[in-house]
């Protein structure tokens, strides 16, 4: 049978376990609005009984452990969508700044200068005066608008473009800093768990993945000593256990980017080996952004190409066909891009032909507007007022071009044809549809990003209610074991009095 | 299901954003009075209307396609009628002579008469259209239509003229596919089926060699000179009339498109209004629940 002193400790120890139940429930309200903070709670088992003839008699209270209250999948879920999040916002903000390139510009923009291409090219065909010297030069100065207008569209795409790729290299630093940092934590972890769970430390490193999963979709691994490894997608470890691995911005002569030799690849460096890794990282702002520069930005300077690649080869098919007035030749009005390897690059290099350019030494005269050698002085140049020609040029208005599309080869078009009109509503027509797509996706993510994180808190997070209410529950909990404390003290005197 | 207070606070901010958002579309819908502010509002439509508002401008110019032609009409008209008084008033002439018995002087008053005509056919044979070139030339209207070759010489055969200019006409595209012929070949209307020049030619030969059968045939060549013209002009008045029709059509048409357009890209005010009242009610509802977010917990009744 246990004595009274037996019975003392047994209050003793529900004391103390209160106590540290309080210092736990604090420490959950005074971190009810930590990010990343997981809700903690106290684990308590009734210590082993004392085996007597009358049978086992209880000797009070243990507290086992502190845990936290999380669930795992739940936590994995939420760096998973954080990822995905990430990649829809950079997109969709690309997308929103590719948008304003092209409809952002005084006017209609590329589709306004079109129009008046060739509504000056109608001026030309009613000329009255002989040599149509104004209609002309108001033809010339139009197709220079349209010249304007394509070289500023690509300008504006390709600094967009630029924007994405030091970007790139500045998420770099950052995933290397939060990368060293998990492999310091595991660290610190495994150190600390050789006694008790370090579940702050966890917290903080959980708070680390989730920083990390924004920049780069990631997949996590724990082995049995609680370090985490951290692999990105195809399997790289990015941590492993306390040693990271590094990702830099590299410009790689071997292999230098189609738009802009000067844009970076990144290189992953670690167990020994270094190489580009610039395909394998998908997802967060670093995939969101490597996929903007690539393939959405630069799909549309592709797409831009195509359709100055197209403008260029039809008119100036026409426009061969026709007579200047100044000789017989054949002339183009645009600069011949058909020497190009492909239609890559066209609008860059897209330009008024040096034939009918006076500024660049060329003759306004030179512009195709008759359509037969002069008949009076039998000599090989159209008459004066002779703009028949101008009719043909004018039906590649409403007439379908041979269509070129991203990536073709000069002379074999590989686009249903169509006018030149559609060919750039299906520019900017795909960038809308992007940006719209990009739009939804984004919104819908940001709510299921916003379930997840509320299933979280749901079980993570810190109700004030439920901690207030468990306050009050130890309270009198302490309280009961304090009377039972003072009963035995009381008890105890009595029997001091006795003797 | 556990309800805590960051889920609270992040369901509210979440409301938030989103009716802010959807405020945000609708205002610049009201301010800009536009449907289709970027392309990704529409992307179909916003296709759509690239095209649309091309065709429409492509209207406006063949509207102005019509005004220009008729100046040039107008040009051609003006020298034929010009012309066809010339030859009324040489046929009065012709009458005249062959009509009563003229002494040497009166014959040398008609004959010079006779050669102001002469003047003022090869005038109105070389007419400009205003701010042009001649409008009976061609496509080679930088160069006059006609060319005279010799003078006026008692005794001596009259001067002839020639064509010089191209004898085909120019046209207009008015609508799509649609053309006028703006100008007639000069070489129709004065050297036709009679050379009009050497009409008043030979009616100066009879005055100057004083040989009524030359005068007479002259006469009779003067009234088909006459017709020729005249059946040359009526063929611009013609081209006019189908250019008013055109005109009406385009006019027509441009309408059509700029509705089409407006169908298109402008928003609908009155559907914007009441959205907006709606949406603007429905913020300040969020704001008023957000701002009672501080709401009691167990605390207070402890």
């Amino acid at each position: 049978m246990a004595g009274l002193f037996d019975t003392l400790g047994t209050a003793t120890s529900g004391l103390r376990t209160v106590q540290s139940g309080i210092a736990t429930t604090g420490h959950n309200i005074a971190n009810a609005d930590t990010p990343g903070y997981t809700r903690q709670r106290s684990v308590v088992e009734a210590s082993l009984p004392q085996m007597t003839g009358a049978g086992a008699i209880g000797t009070g209270v243990e507290q086992i452990s502190v845990e936290r209250i999380l669930d795992r999948f739940v936590g994995e879920r939420l760096v998973r969508e954080t990822s995905r999040q990430a990649t829809l916002d950079t997109q969709a903000a690309i997308y929103r700044q590719l948008e304003s390139v092209v409809t952002s510009q005084e006017g209609e923009g590329l589709a306004g200068d079109l129009t008046s291409f060739f509504d000056a090219l109608d001026d030309l065909s009613n000329a009255i005066s002989p040599g149509q010297e104004a209609e002309r030069t108001q033809l010339l100065a139009a197709g220079q608008s349209l010249v304007d207008s394509i070289h500023r569209y690509d300008t504006q795409l390709r600094d967009l473009q630029r924007g994405a790729d030091r970007g790139i290299s500045g998420l770099l630093a950052e995933v290397n800093a939060i990368s060293a940092e998990i492999a310091s934590l595991n660290q610190k972890i495994a150190a600390a768990e050789v006694t008790s769970p370090a579940n702050d430390l966890r917290d903080q490193r959980e708070q680390l993945v989730l920083a990390l999963a924004e920049k780069v979709d990631i997949a996590l691994v724990t082995d049995n000593q609680g370090m985490l490894s951290v692999r990105i997608s195809g399997g790289l470890p990015l941590v492993d256990k306390d040693i990271a691995a590094r990702l830099d911005a590299v410009v790689d002569p071997a292999n230098p980017n189609p738009f802009d030799p000067s844009f970076s690849q990144v290189f992953y460096t670690g167990a020994g080996t270094s190489f580009d890794a610039t395909s394998l990282l998908r997802g967060g702002e670093l995939g969101g952004l490597i996929e903007a520069r690539d393939t959405i930005i630069g799909g549309a300077i592709r797409e831009l190409d195509a359709f100055a690649y197209t403008v260029a080869e039809s008119f100036n098919a026409v426009h061969r066909g026709g007579l200047g007035i100044v000789d017989g030749a054949a002339h183009d009005f645009f600069a011949d891009l058909s020497g190009q390897a492909s239609v890559d690059d066209a609008a860059r290099n897209f330009a008024l032909s040096a034939d009918v350019d006076p500024a660049q030494g060329g003759s306004l005269g030179n512009i195709a507007a008759g359509a037969v050698a002069n008949p009076v002085t039998g000599g090989p140049e159209a008459a004066l007022g002779d703009t028949a020609w101008v009719e043909q040029l004018k039906d590649l208005r409403t007439g379908n071009v041979a269509n070129y599309l991203a990536g073709d080869v000069p002379g074999t078009p590989t686009g249903t044809s169509t006018t030149m009109v559609n060919a750039l509503g299906r520019f900017i027509g795909d960038i809308g549809q992007g940006a719209r797509s990009a739009e939804r996706s984004l919104a819908q993510q940001d709510s299921v990003l916003a379930a997840v994180r509320n299933r979280r808190d749901e079980i993570s997070g810190v109700s004030i209610d439920e901690e207030v209410a468990e306050l009050v529950k130890l309270q009198a909990s302490f309280q009961a074991n304090a009377k039972v404390l003072s009963t035995i003290s009381t008890m105890l005197d009595d029997l001091f009095a006795a003797l | 299901m556990r309800i805590t207070q960051s889920m609270l606070s992040r369901m509210n901010m979440q409301q938030l954003t989103l009716q802010r958002g959807r405020l945000a579309r609708t205002q610049e819908q009201a301010s800009t009075g536009r449907r289709l502010n970027r392309p990704s509002d529409d992307p179909v439509d916003f296709r759509s209307a690239l095209r649309l508002k091309d065709a429409m401008s492509q209207t406006d110019r063949y509207l102005r396609s019509v005004d220009l032609s008729r100046t040039r009409l107008r040009a051609s008209e003006e020298a034929m009628a010009d012309a066809m008084d010339v030859v009324g008033e040489a046929q009065a002439l012709a009458v005249q002579a062959r009509n009563s018995t003229n002494g040497p002087d009166a014959r040398a008053a008609l004959r010079s008469q006779v050669e102001q005509y002469f003047d003022q056919l090869l005038d109105a044979s070389n007419a400009k259209a205003p701010g042009g070139g001649y409008v009976f030339a061609g496509v080679t209207s930088d160069s006059p239509a006609f060319v005279q070759t010799g003078s006026f010489v008692s005794g001596s055969p009259p001067p002839t003229v020639a064509f010089a200019g191209d004898d085909r006409p120019i046209e207009v595209e008015i609508d799509e596919g649609v053309t006028i012929e703006v100008t007639r070949s000069g070489q129709d209307v004065f050297q036709g089926s009679v050379d009009v020049f050497e009409v008043l030619g030979r009616l100066w030969q009879g005055l100057d060699q004083n040989d009524p059968t030359l005068i007479d045939s002259a006469l009779g060549d003067l009234d088909v000179a006459f017709q020729q013209v005249n059946l040359e002009r009526s063929q611009i008045g013609g081209a006019e009339a189908k250019a008013d029709s055109f005109e009406r059509r385009l006019a027509g048409e441009r309408d059509e498109l700029i509705s089409q357009v407006s169908l298109l890209e402008d928003a609908d005010a009155y559907q914007v209004y009441s959205d907006l009242a709606i949406q603007e009610a429905a913020l300040q509802a969020s704001l008023e629940v957000t701002a009672r977010m501080q709401q009691p917990t167990l605390l207070d009744f402890l």
